[in-house]
């Protein structure tokens, strides 16, 4: 067993999964703000990445990781909801470019007020547990504690938010805003509040997302969600916009591509790998491949 | 739905298989090197690692561990040290901005800590020498004290690597940063006095290093004058940041502009100002001026610091000698020819190559860990650097001051290279009360065994 943990191959996998869960985990949270308000939120990354910013610099002061990470996904989820308040719920109802305009702006003000306020020295994050891979005789397995951590802490999530949507009234009245406004708040459903939740959730998944990138070791900085957020787009895009556990896959299937493009092809291609995963996907299945249904908007 | 079942069983099966998985193999943290013997050395070979960029954002580096490889090379072509043979395993890790992409072909989960481990854990060897960066370094630090293992002659400017209460297996190679600061202060207040100065720095401890020492030295850079950039937006073909940067300064009115940035942004800012019609006085850290990495036509009459010789100095014995040597074996340099220029990299490799065999040989036939870091502590090491390499209990800095360079015009023939006007080394501390001062500028001759 140890050894085929620490074969070629299943280092491929291992590295696969641990990019691959940081991409669901921004497709996740692409997915759940296009499903409540078809919006698609350019500026997700960067809103993770400031959120970050404010809990995570507090471990400066002494603060506890465990807190600073508390406090980054409250701050997320609240700067969604203050988002969709006042920046995109005006947009209701106008054409669909324009959420899509202003978030793209919005993320350039975003990273321009983070560097305003804590420079863009990128500040390092000390990471919860050991990056040290563990060994199998002499031979790197490509685990860390810390790679278990971020897997586990993804699916943790991944759990919770299925479970929300799922078992409980809120997620049932969150599904029913999303699915057939008119209907639900007929029946009831404050629909506007559902739709902030959906942000604010959106925003809360984002920030983990952030957090386990900025614990890394690359640091947090303000432009370090940029390329995450790409992938996370591209993940969301082959998943399918409408189906979070697309999202999930997606995201998992392009950690995977790519770690085995790179080995099994050429180091040269494995840039590409997202793109050429799109074009596949786009080709074969436009809807996702796992979008059920493409008649949703009749 | 069905799906949606299946992928969500898939989904919770993976994570169970892999919590189980690992809970019933028991596969634990091992600790390296429980040999009772010293890792890595044998009766006829050492083996000796490093963590450098062989692809990425910061390949150009890579020239420099080739030539320590080819200095080793040479070695052990002529017996080797003691008689043991010099084994150097380089692997990439570009410049631990791997999971950015940027040109890395060493995979999105390397890093340098995971290099590290592989040269540590399956490679067993004796000590680094000569791994490169200051972020990626500081990532190891730790890992590398606790196995013990010594982490010798970094190659970055920081200050970290002299802290020989912390880290007495930990050595660098260079002078610091603030040390290169403080001295391009000096130089900017007696040539460019009154001038407004802006500084464009790698958003690390590479630019903070270069930046305290300018400010320790005395000089002044209004705080919108005080730009960065960070080595992992770089997108391939396109470096953002980098355009904003140079024309904030240009419409700031800077004159002076300091850059503590790699060859490939040193390279990127030159052309964007020269775009711009902007031509400062350029001051660039010897990190990122060598002009053969930069390839700049826009770098002539840049001033930087060095503490090598000039690479077109033909009275430096160790410029014929190292040409000669890459030449006679071109495993390492397949395209360099006779008329091939000399680079500051290929220096530096060398530099800290010779070092390492040098003190190889003091040390004697028997080879310990412990024994080798007490050796290197009291032996002058005669090397290619131009002030005495001098490693002491106190300092683990390693070179401790060099001269001021400019890099010569592009002529029609000659590529540009380092020269150096003046011989005049300069050697500071990194605080702000320790003067300026000047040290004779040394050519230490190559010793008889390497000849």
């Amino acid at each position: 067993m140890g050894a085929f943990l620490a074969s070629n191959f299943m280092h491929n996998i291992f590295g696969g999964l641990a990019q691959g869960v940081i991409y669901s985990l921004v497709a996740l949270s692409l997915v759940i703000i296009w499903q409540s308000t078809h919006v698609l939120n350019f500026a997700q990354g960067a809103m993770a990445m400031f959120a970050t910013y404010v809990g995570l610099t507090e471990i400066g002061r002494g603060v506890g990781y465990w807190w600073c990470v508390i406090i980054s996904v409250v701050v997320g989820m609240a700067f969604g909801g203050i988002t969709e308040r006042v920046l995109i719920r005006p947009l209701y109802g106008k054409p669909e470019i324009n959420p899509i305009v202003v978030m793209v702006g919005f993320l350039g003000v975003i990273e321009a007020v983070t560097a305003g306020i804590w420079t863009s020295t990128t500040r390092n994050i000390p990471a919860p547990f050991s990056q040290i891979y563990y060994q199998y005789r002499g031979r790197l397995i490509l685990l860390s504690p810390f790679v278990i951590f971020q897997i586990a802490l993804a699916i943790g999530i991944m759990l919770f938010v299925a479970a929300l949507f799922r078992y409980t009234k809120l997620g049932l009245q969150l599904r029913a805003a999303a699915l057939a406004p008119e209907v639900a708040r007929l029946l009831g459903v404050r629909v506007h509040r559902m739709l902030t939740i959906g942000w604010m959730l959106s925003a809360g998944v984002g920030a983990v997302a952030a957090v386990i990138i900025a614990s890394g070791n690359f640091g947090l900085f303000p432009t370090d969600m940029d390329g995450v957020f790409v992938a996370g787009f591209i993940a969301a895009a082959v998943g399918g916009l409408e189906s979070p556990m697309g999202a999930i896959a997606g995201g998992l299937l392009l950690g995977l591509v790519e770690q085995f493009i790179l080995a099994y092809w050429s180091p040269s291609v494995a840039p590409l790998s997202g793109v050429i995963l799109l074009v596949v996907a786009l080709m074969v299945r436009p809807q996702g491949i796992f979008t059920r249904s493409v008649n949703r908007r009749v | 739905m069905i799906k949606g079942r299946l992928t969500r069983t898939v989904t919770l099966l993976a994570a169970s298989a892999l919590t189980l998985g690992f809970a019933a193999t028991g596969v634990g943290l091992s600790s390296a090197g429980a040999a009772t013997a010293t890792p890595g050395v044998t009766a006829n070979s050492i083996t000796i690692g490093a963590t450098v960029p062989l692809s990425g954002i910061a390949v150009s580096y890579a020239e420099v561990s080739a030539s320590a490889n080819a200095v080793f090379n040479y070695i052990n072509k002529h017996g080797g040290v003691n008689g043991r043979r010099i084994k150097y395993i380089r692997l990439d890790d570009c410049y631990n901005l791997a999971a950015f992409g940027l040109g890395c072909t060493a995979g999105p989960s390397t890093t340098t800590l995971s290099q590290t481990q592989v040269l540590v854990a399956q490679d067993h060897v004796f000590a680094t020498v000569g791994s490169l960066g200051t972020a990626a370094q500081d990532s190891v630090l730790s890992y590398m004290k606790t196995n013990g293992v010594p982490q010798l002659f970094v190659n970055s400017g920081s200050s970290d690597w002299s802290q020989p209460s912390t880290y007495p297996n930990l050595f660098g190679f260079q002078a610091s940063y603030q040390v290169e600061g403080k001295v391009f202060a000096q130089y900017i207040k007696t040539h460019d006095k009154g001038k407004s100065v802006g500084f464009i720095g790698q958003n690390d401890d590479f630019g903070a290093g270069g930046y305290a020492g300018l400010v320790n030295g005395g000089i002044n850079i209004a705080s919108d004058n005080h730009l960065s950039y960070n080595a992992a937006d770089a997108v391939t073909g396109s470096i953002s940041d980098i355009a904003t940067d140079v024309s904030t300064l240009q419409s700031n009115g800077a004159k002076v502009v300091v850059l503590d940035s790699i060859p490939a942004f040193t390279s990127a800012i030159l052309a964007t100002a020269h775009q711009d019609g902007y031509s400062p006085q350029w001051i660039i850290s010897s990190v990122g001026s060598d002009p053969i990495s930069v390839n700049s036509p826009y770098e002539a009459n840049a001033i930087t610091f060095d503490s090598l010789p000039a690479t077109n100095d033909k009275s430096n014995p160790w410029t014929p000698w190292l040409r000669s040597i890459i030449l006679a074996d071109k495993t390492d340099f397949p395209k360099f020819t006779a008329k091939s220029p000399m680079d500051g990299n290929m220096q530096y490799g060398a530099a800290f190559a010779v070092a390492f065999a040098e003190t190889l040989k003091a040390e004697g036939k028997t080879v310990t860990r412990a024994g080798f870091v007490k050796t290197l502590e009291s032996t002058k090491l005669a090397t290619l650097t131009i002030t005495p390499l001098q490693y002491s209990k106190s300092n683990h800095q390693g070179v401790l001051g060099g001269v001021i360079a400019n890099i010569s015009p592009n002529g029609s023939a000659a590529p540009i290279y380092f020269n150096e006007p003046s011989h005049v080394v300069y050697t500071t501390g990194n605080s702000k009360n320790t003067p300026i001062k000047t040290l004779p500028y040394v050519v230490s001759p190559i010793p008889a065994w390497l000849k």
